[in-house]
């Protein structure tokens, strides 16, 4: 490795440092080559079931008007039960732990099984390692909106974005992914998990490095962006389960008026 | 820069006839008609198929609805790749219009993104803008731009406005005189032969003895079996040994990936 910059041969060479540590404490990484060369990535996978609860709205419009309630579904990891952390204020927050844990959410009185898949692969484009990442539920009834957290972030390439399912999912235990990258200072290629990227190095001009002043400055935008990006998921998905209560509502409604009528039929 | 405008206005406005045809297993009310439509070879599928959407809807019901996608021939068809690349890669030896099959159930998480909304089309461009740029001027100049900048490159695509989308990606193309080129030319080769997805892998415009790569050089350095006849590349008339920075200004606009080669052949 020179200048700050990562070859591929020096790439490969620590992920097998990477591997050998990962097998002295099963720390489950492996190597995934790809097929008739001698590249490859890492990868490693997750399973975690987590339990969900549900919040007391928080927000109420002025009397007279059409009451609206937001009523948001949160997580509490297991980590987070055990620390006694105030979850009802995290709400959506993402909890990046140690090498694992995307953010993901399901409606109260459910829990889920949830994949968390990590390649990491190296970039010939930016001579970094790149992380691609993916969250997807297993097999879960999900009576309400099942969903997980998307993020779009420019600066960083996170690659795609998964929305809410919309209420009353169909198909309950149906795969959901959300896949994101990040990667380098300026974000990662466009490309699918899993991809390996070659890289011929040039013998000729080694890239210069960046100083650290353009690296922090880079890494500043690049956080200012990811905030930015993540606000406005969070927006949406409120707006979302905001409409999926309003239309339970109105379905109480309608059942209290059936109530009522079928009362007077019977007084009748 | 490239200074003849018209290959330019070629290929941004280049069309392929496509023909909509919904699934025969969706449920609807009464029968679909096919929709016709020329797609832009440049642009992305959901940016470009509103109306297609809005046709088959007519003829649902709403409760049927899922998130819509497209194939061809059994094939799901990957948003992220240009239309272009699409039609080259699934359609370019079938007669025209290009018959694609539209969906709007049972979304196949394994072998395609979700896309929501636009704002994923837009992070992965952008994404796509961005390492190109890292290859061709290490990042300063898409860095250097506002994001008024970067917004205008994305709204030229959307809304299919040639001299806007140019206004600032002539920015993006220039090069020192001094350097003959990029300092590395961003391409993909996307081949049915190879389990890979694409080819992808540093590439100087110019060799260290000054002379300017060829597409030759290129396809011998990064696919030797494809070079058996000549060619044609995009669908424009092209000879092997065109100087690749040549076609690079004015054949692609300054994204990954740009100009597709066809391995299993390259007769037009």
């Amino acid at each position: 490795m020179s200048c700050g910059v990562l070859d591929e041969e020096e790439f490969c060479r620590c992920c097998q440092l990477l591997l050998q540590h990962s097998d002295g404490v099963s720390d489950g990484w492996s190597w995934e080559a790809v097929r008739g060369s001698d590249e490859g990535y890492l990868k490693k996978t997750l399973l975690r079931s987590v339990p969900a609860e549900r919040s007391v709205p928080q927000k109420h419009k002025e009397p007279g008007s059409d009451s609206e309630q937001f009523d948001y579904c949160h997580l509490q990891t297991e980590e987070q039960g055990k620390q006694g952390v105030d979850a009802s204020s995290d709400s959506l927050r993402p909890d990046v732990e140690e090498e694992d844990d995307g953010v993901c959410g399901a409606p109260a009185g459910s829990s889920s099984v949830l994949q968390f898949e990590y390649h990491i692969l190296y970039s010939c484009s930016y001579r970094t390692p790149v992380l691609y990442f993916r969250a997807s539920t297993l097999g879960a009834s999900l009576p309400g909106s099942g969903f997980l957290l998307s993020a779009s972030l420019q600066d960083r390439g996170v690659h795609e974005a998964s929305a809410a399912d919309g209420e009353g999912s169909k198909q309950a235990g149906k795969l959901r992914a959300v896949v994101a990258q990040r990667g380098g200072t300026h974000g990662g290629p466009g490309s699918l998990p899993g991809v390996s990227q070659t890289a011929a190095a040039s013998p000729h001009d080694p890239p210069a490095a960046q100083s650290s002043t353009e690296r922090l400055h880079s890494t500043t935008k690049n956080l200012v962006a990811l905030l930015h990006l993540l606000l406005g998921e969070v927006l949406t998905l409120i707006s979302i389960l905001g409409t999926i209560q309003s239309r339970l509502r109105a379905a109480v409604m309608w059942f209290k008026s059936w109530l009522v009528l079928s009362g007077r039929i019977v007084q009748i | 820069m490239a200074d003849d405008k018209d290959v330019l206005r070629d290929v941004w406005f280049g069309r392929i006839p496509t023909c909509f045809t919904l699934n025969p297993d969706e449920v609807t009310e009464r029968e679909a008609e096919p929709y016709y439509l020329l797609l832009p070879r440049v642009s992305y599928l959901p940016l470009v198929t509103d109306k297609v959407k809005k046709h088959f809807l007519k003829v649902m019901r709403t409760e049927d609805v899922e998130e819509m996608w497209f194939e061809h021939e059994g094939t799901p068809l990957k948003w992220h790749y240009p239309i272009g690349v699409l039609f080259d890669f699934h359609a370019s030896n079938t007669v025209l219009p290009w018959s694609i099959t539209v969906h709007f159930k049972n979304f196949p998480d394994v072998d395609l993104l979700h896309c929501p909304t636009n704002s994923m089309v837009e992070a992965h461009f952008m994404s796509s803008i961005k390492e190109a740029d890292a290859l061709k001027h290490k990042s300063q100049v898409v860095n250097d731009m506002q994001k008024k900048d970067h917004k205008q490159l994305w709204m030229g695509l959307q809304n299919d406005k040639f001299d806007q989308f140019w206004a600032m990606n002539r920015k993006l193309m220039e090069y020192p005189t001094e350097e003959g080129g990029f300092r590395y030319i961003p391409f993909r080769i996307y081949q049915t032969t190879n389990d890979r997805p694409f080819i992808q892998r540093l590439f100087r415009p110019v060799s260290t003895e000054g002379n300017p790569h060829t597409l030759f050089d290129l396809l011998k350095e990064m696919c030797p079996d494809a070079l058996t006849k000549d060619g044609c590349l995009q669908h424009l008339p092209c000879l092997p040994w065109t100087s690749f920075m040549s076609l690079t200004l004015n054949l692609c606009f300054s994204s990954s990936p740009p100009p597709k080669v066809e391995s299993a052949s390259l007769l037009g």
